[in-house]
Order: structure tokens, then C-alpha cells, then sequence
């Protein structure tokens, strides 16, 4: 029986692999092949980080006597990389598996599910424990006893990983399970993770330089709050007590949390707490134009999806955060500036580039270009509605542009005091980035409108991955490159505002040109798309 | 009040609907019967306009759904097989929605929300998400929002799927006040006794083609609607 249960979650994690899930379908040998590539390729450069914070921090270290201290700390990042890797995997493995029904109503003792997961997720960790410890052990290089600790603490790092996880996904369970908005703290979460994330990716090299500037300091310091660090540390470099200590206190956390989780599984797989039910009273409605609602269901429908939202509105994250950090250190980046344009030549291009630099990140919110595929099987809504189809395209549209405008105008503007740009070049960069805005959604739009694909099963499919969005993305960056050419071509002979103007103009224009298509070609589209 | 001509919908070699002809009058509740795949939803998808015919001419109350499609739309209600809705609004920010955009008043919106959502049981639930609604309670919102505006036409497909046997008894209800009222009921079913007891006329199709149509005695005679069907299916 536990055999059969292994096999399963075994093909279920290799499925990975071998379906595409959000496509609903097998891929092909060709796709496999190259999604296993895909995943070496990520293994060996993480793997190479990896060594590489390992050489930085294991010959200064055994230098001065404190090998126990490169443990501990590799043992930590261990911990840490494994519990971030893994604990939104474990939390689908163990809490949220579709098939706890179906496993439930079999003659199988809960037990039993859950070590057959339990098998899975210590796989999971041990894929993202061997990441950071398998380098550490290379570069230090220890031989004999060491050697063979190490080789066992790597198990005994995964299981204390396992422990973590599981304590963290049944907490994400129980919030989950509780929250009303999951969207807003799903959002919130992948923020803070991202935040997280470019936090220590660009404060790694001070964080190691501040370990070895203040090692013995550290080393003391982790002998009091990182006692458990601390045995890990000398259990790496040999010692027997200690290797005992940490190995057996380890094995005693596993156990303890199996069998807790074995005792309350039944529980936890069947309980529903769908937070507290709301429960309508009557009020009264200020009726609204068709337009109005129109802009406001789209604008519902941003803000609903975490997908959306974080793939398409990281451009107005972005510019947001630009915005604030071009504010606070222009005054540094003068220099810099004043060293460009010279070497750009007598007439100022600055502004021209500051614009497109904003145009280049406002292409990266495919907001419109998702829109008619996310429509998915509820289009008929609108189709059977007395609305002409244009109305629907134009709130699409607006959308669209409402929601990056802001953020687009304050980054723009922050842009032109940093470059010392006068009012009348401030204003027509933020024009320039405007007619920008309309056309990119239009060009969306289009896109949408010509490859639509309404049969999706996860949103994810036309958000992320629609031919639409690629060609929205590209396409826009692509003109933007175009126009930066040209316009550093051209700087020789017209002056930043005649640059500005002509790129208004011609985004004004082919816009135009689109408005004509979307009343026409786009409405005829959207009216009978099935 | 509608009155399809000629219709024929092809989707690339296979003909859909082949030359289907059908009038429905003001008061009539008009069943429309056929095995799966018969081209049941695409004649009721084409009357609504959301499928182009590639032959044929659909009028709503006279005016042309191909011409003037936003003005058929204006009179009529149209409920899918499988009322898939905005998963991402509340019940009642949908029912405002769909308010909204038949531009109908407050007040009035008020009054049909009340009556139609206690008529179903589904008022409290009207501050749920759609997304955490049932299949039936998603088909009683399906069926309150085609309510809302009051509309000349209603037209159904396999309306009574999903609703527990007191919702559809309130449909059944309702159906006939409509055209009690002047209004017509084009509606879809595989449910031949429903069909039986509520239709004032039906029409069976096979393979995209009309084979029968008229009063109910006209179509059954002195057997059962069943036996009809089953017998015409041969």
C-alpha cells in the first residue's frame, strides 16, 4: 500500500515535468527535454552562486580557527534557502492536494498518506539543502570524520528544513484558510518575497564582508542565540558529542512533528474554514452610466487576480518606486548626467531618453493585451448585453492607461527635474509617455483581439504566456529602441522639444490609425468571438 | 417577437443548423427540443447574436439582429447552458452590473433585486462572491439578472439544470408571468415532461434540421411527447 502511494506521489512530482499544467496537456518529448535543460541550467547557476559565497567565506574563516563558524553559517543559508524553496510546495503537497478526498474514503490509515508525502516533500528539501551545503562541504574540503558528519548533516539539514516547512504551510493553510481577501495578502506575500529577495541579492556582498570584518564578534554572538548554529558548526568540523547532540535532537523534532501531523491529518485535510460568511443588506445603489460600469468591472477585475496584478502591473510597481528613488538621488547622479550628455553632443537628447526610458517600462503592463482572453467562458456577457462591442474595448483600453498613467506622469516628471529639463520639455516628456500609453493599449488590444484564446483553464495561460503579451511586451520595447536610435540620429540636427513633439505625433498617429481599426475590424472581432 | 427565417450556421465543413425557420408569438412559451449536438445552442446563440448565421435573418420585436443588434439586445434576456459568471464580483455587484448597463433606475433595481432574490432563497447570499456560489445558485443569479430589466423576450438554454425542485417550480412561475404579461420564452430542454406541461408550442430538431413544430397537440397528438421524440429521432 505504501509502495503504491509513493509511485503515485513520485509520477505526480515527475508529471512536472512531463504536463503542462496550466495548459491542461502533456508536453511534447521536444518541451520536456527542454523544461529539464531549463531546470539543469537554473540548478548549475544557483549551484555556482552557491560556491562562490562559499570561497568567499571559507578561507578567511579557516584562517582564523573559525571552520565551525563557515558551518554555521552555511547551515543557516541552508536552512533559510531550503524553508523559502520548499514551503509553498510543501503547503500544496501537504495541505492542499486534490485528491485527500479520494485517499480519505480508501481503506488507507491517514498515517500512511502522510508518510508517503512526508517522502516527497524531505525530496523537495533535499534538492534545495544540496544546493547551498553540497558547495560548502567541496569548498572546504574536509577529509575523514568531518567529511562524513557533513555527509550526514546534509540529511539532517533536510529534516530540520522538513520541519520548518511543515510548520510554515500548516500556518499558510490556517491564514489562507481564514483570510476573505486572499488576493490582497497573495499580492502582499509576493512582494515581500521579491522585496526580500533583491534586498539580499544586492546586500550580499556587504553582509559577507561584515562576517569576516567582525567574525569573532559573530562567532560569539552566535554561541548565544544560535546555540543549535553553533553545534552544527562544530558537528561539520568533527566533533562527536556534538554531532550527536544536533543529530539527535534533529530526529527528535521530525518525529515529534510526524506524529503530531499524523494525529490532527484527518483534521487538517477535511476542516473548511471559509472565514467569516458576509451576509448582503439591502442598500441602495446609485445607478450608473453603462461606460462607468463597464470601467469599473474591468477595474474589478485587475485588482481580483494576484496573477494579474503582479505580471501586470509590475511596470506600475516599478515606476512608483523609480519615481521616489530618481527623487531622492538626483542631486547624486548630476554628475553623471552632465558626463552623458557631453558625450551625447552639443544639443540635450536627455529628455527624449528619460521619456522613453519610462515608455520602455510602462510596455511591461500588458494590462489590455490579457483583457479579451481573460473574458474566458464568460463572454457571453457581454456579447448577449445591449452594449456595442467598441464601449467594451474602449474600457479595456482605458483602463489600461488609467491604471499606469500616474505612476508613468510622476516617474516621468522625476525624471525631467533629475536632468534638469525646463517646464515646457517636462511637459511634453509626459505627453510623449501619455500618447505612449494610448498606444500601447490599443496595440494590446489588437494583438488580444487578433490571437485570442478564451478555452484557458488557468488564468495564468493568457496572462503570462499569451502570444498577445509577448508581442505587447517586444513590440514596445522594440519602437522604443527604434525611437532612441533615430532620435540620437537625429539629435545632430532638432532639439529635445521637435523630438518630443515628433514622437507625440507619432504615437498620436498610429494610435488613430488603431481607434479606426478597434471601431471597425476590433468591435466586428469581439462581437462574435466564441 | 421572434421570428427566425431561413437560419443556417456552419462551423467550417459541418452545418450546425441547416435552413430553420421558427416564429414565436407574444404569450408563447416555445420549447425547443433535440439531442445533444442537434443545434439547439447555436440557433439560441444566433437569435441572441453572439453567433454571425451564414444564411438567414433573426428579428427581435421586429427589428433585425444582424442591422441593429444592440436594439434586439435591449428586449430580450439570454441564460447559457452553463451560466458562467464574473467569479470576481459579489452576487449583488453583478446584478448591479447588469443594472447598469440595461440602464435600469434604482429604485426599480431595488425592488426586483428584493423580490426576485427571496423568491430563490438567494438574498443573503448576495454579498458571496460568485466564485464560492454553487452551480444552482450561480443558475438563480443567471435567472434574477435576466429578470431585472423586464424583458420582451427570454431565451433559455436547459434553464432548469441545477435548480433545486422549489426553484424550478418559481421558474416555471415566472416563465408563464412573463407571458402572461405580452412576453415570449424561447427556451431549450432535455427534459421532455417539463416541456410537455409548460410549453404552449415546441419544436424538435435533428441534425441542424427542423423536423417538427407547432402547438403541442399539434406535435404529440394523443401520445406523449416522449414517444414523439424518440420516434422522429429513429
Amino acid at each position: 500500500m505504501l509502495k503504491a502511494l509513493i509511485k503515485k506521489e513520485l509520477s505526480q512530482l515527475w508529471s512536472v515535468y512531463t504536463f503542462d499544467s496550466k495548459k491542461g496537456k502533456r508536453r511534447s518529448t521536444g518541451a520536456t527535454i527542454g523544461f529539464a535543460l531549463l531546470f539543469l541550467i537554473m540548478f548549475a547557476s544557483l549551484f555556482v552562486m552557491f560556491v562562490n559565497i562559499a570561497m568567499a567565506l571559507s578561507g578567511p574563516l579557516s584562517e582564523q580557527g573559525l571552520d565551525w563558524l563557515y558551518f554555521s553559517i552555511m547551515g543557516l543559508l541552508t536552512l533559510g534557502v531550503g524553508v523559502i524553496g520548499s514551503v509553498f510546495t510543501t503547503f500544496s503537497t501537504l495541505y492542499k492536494a486534490k485528491d485527500n478526498e479520494l485517499l480519505l474514503a480508501m481503506p488507507i490509515p491517514p498515517s500512511r498518506i502522510l508518510l508517503a508525502r512526508m517522502l516527497i516533500v524531505f525530496l523537495m528539501n533535499l534538492f534545495f539543502c544540496v544546493l547551498v551545503w553540497v558547495p560548502a562541504v567541496i569548498v572546504h574540503g574536509s577529509t575523514g570524520l568531518p567529511l562524513v558528519f557533513q555527509i550526514i548533516l546534509l540529511f539532517v539539514l533536510t529534516a530540520l528544513v522538513t520541519v520548518l516547512t511543515c510548520f510554515l504551510g500548516w500556518l499558510l493553510a490556517l491564514i489562507t484558510s481564514r483570510l476573505n481577501n486572499k488576493t490582497f495578502f497573495t499580492v502582499l506575500l509576493s512582494l515581500l518575497f521579491i522585496g526580500l529577495y533583491y534586498f539580499l541579492y544586492f546586500k550580499m556582498d556587504s553582509i559577507l564582508k561584515s562576517i569576516l570584518l567582525n567574525s569573532s564578534s559573530f562567532a560569539e554572538s552566535i554561541k548565544g542565540w544560535g546555540y543549535p548554529m553553533w553545534q552544527l558548526g562544530l558537528a561539520a568540523t568533527g566533533s562527536v558529542p556534538s554531532m550527536i547532540g544536533f543529530t539527535l535532537a534533529s530526529a527528535a523534532l521530525f518525529v515529534l512533528t510526524c506524529a503530531i501531523l499524523s494525529r490532527t491529518l484527518l483534521n487538517l485535510l477535511t476542516a473548511k474554514h471559509t472565514g467569516k460568511k458576509a451576509v448582503y443588506r439591502e442598500k441602495r445603489e446609485k445607478q450608473a452610466g453603462a461606460d462607468a460600469a463597464l470601467l469599473r468591472k474591468e477595474l474589478r477585475r485587475f485588482v481580483s487576480s494576484a496573477t494579474y496584478l503582479l505580471n501586470s502591473g509590475f511596470g506600475m510597481l516599478i515606476m512608483t518606486a523609480a519615481a521616489v528613488f530618481v527623487f531622492i538621488k538626483a542631486p547624486a547622479a548630476k554628475p553623471l548626467l552632465e558626463k552623458i550628455e557631453s558625450a551625447l553632443g552639443q544639443i540635450r537628447v536627455l529628455p527624449v531618453i528619460g521619456a522613453l526610458a519610462v515608455c520602455f517600462i510602462c510596455s511591461m503592463d500588458c494590462v489590455s493585451a490579457a483583457s479579451v482572453s481573460l473574458e474566458g467562458k464568460q463572454i457571453w456577457v457581454l456579447q448577449s448585453m445591449p452594449v456595442e462591442a467598441e464601449r467594451v474595448l474602449r474600457a479595456k483600453k482605458r483602463v489600461h492607461i488609467l491604471l499606469n498613467i500616474i505612476p508613468a506622469a510622476l516617474l516621468t516628471a522625476a525624471i525631467g527635474v533629475a536632468i534638469g529639463a525646463d517646464a515646457i520639455e517636462i511637459m511634453l516628456m509626459i505627453l510623449m509617455v501619455a500618447a505612449f500609453l494610448w498606444f500601447s493599449s490599443l496595440f494590446g488590444l489588437m494583438m488580444n483581439l487578433i490571437k485570442p484564446n478564451l478555452e484557458w483553464t488557468n488564468e495564468a495561460v493568457p496572462i503570462k504566456q499569451g502570444m498577445p503579451v509577448m508581442f505587447s511586451l517586444f513590440g514596445g520595447w522594440l519602437i522604443c529602441a527604434a525611437l532612441l536610435v533615430l532620435s540620437l540620429v537625429l539629435s545632430a540636427v532638432l532639439g529635445s522639444k521637435i523630438l518630443l513633439v515628433i514622437c507625440c505625433a507619432l504615437f498620436a498617429l498610429i494610435s488613430l490609425l488603431m481607434e479606426r481599426w478597434m471601431k471597425r475590424r476590433g468591435a466586428e472581432i469581439f462581437r462574435h468571438l466564441t | 417577437m421572434l421570428n427566425i427565417q431561413h437560419l443556417t450556421k456552419r462551423f467550417g465543413d459541418k452545418t450546425a443548423v441547416d435552413d430553420l425557420s421558427l416564429h414565436i408569438l407574444p404569450g408563447e412559451i416555445y420549447g425547443f427540443i433535440g439531442h445533444n449536438g442537434a443545434g439547439k445552442t447555436t440557433t439560441l446563440k444566433s437569435a441572441v447574436g453572439i453567433l454571425k448565421p451564414d444564411a438567414g435573418e433573426i428579428e427581435v420585436c421586429g427589428i433585425s439582429v444582424r442591422n441593429d443588434p444592440t436594439a434586439c439586445k435591449r428586449q430580450l434576456a439570454y441564460i447559457p447552458d452553463d451560466p458562467d459568471l464574473y467569479g470576481f464580483m459579489t452576487g449583488i455587484k453583478y446584478l448591479n452590473f447588469v443594472a447598469d448597463i440595461y440602464g435600469v433606475s434604482s429604485e426599480v433595481r431595488a425592488e426586483r433585486i428584493r423580490k426576485y432574490g427571496d423568491l430563490f432563497e438567494l438574498t443573503p447570499d448576495l454579498a458571496q462572491p460568485i466564485s464560492a456560489y454553487s452551480h444552482g445558485m450561480k443558475q438563480k443569479l443567471a435567472i434574477i439578472s435576466a429578470w431585472l430589466h423586464d424583458p420582451k423576450l427570454i431565451i433559455m438554454d436547459e434553464p432548469f439544470v441545477g435548480l433545486d425542485p422549489k426553484a424550478s417550480h418559481t421558474l416555471k412561475l415566472m416563465m408563464r408571468e412573463v407571458c402572461d404579461a405580452g412576453g415570449a420564452i424561447f427556451f431549450s430542454t432535455h427534459v421532455l415532461e417539463v416541456a410537455e406541461k409548460l410549453c404552449d408550442k415546441v419544436a424538435i430538431i435533428k441534425e441542424g434540421r427542423l423536423i417538427r413544430s407547432g402547438t403541442m397537440e399539434e406535435v404529440k397528438g394523443d401520445s406523449s411527447l416522449e414517444s414523439v421524440f424518440l420516434e422522429l429521432e429513429e
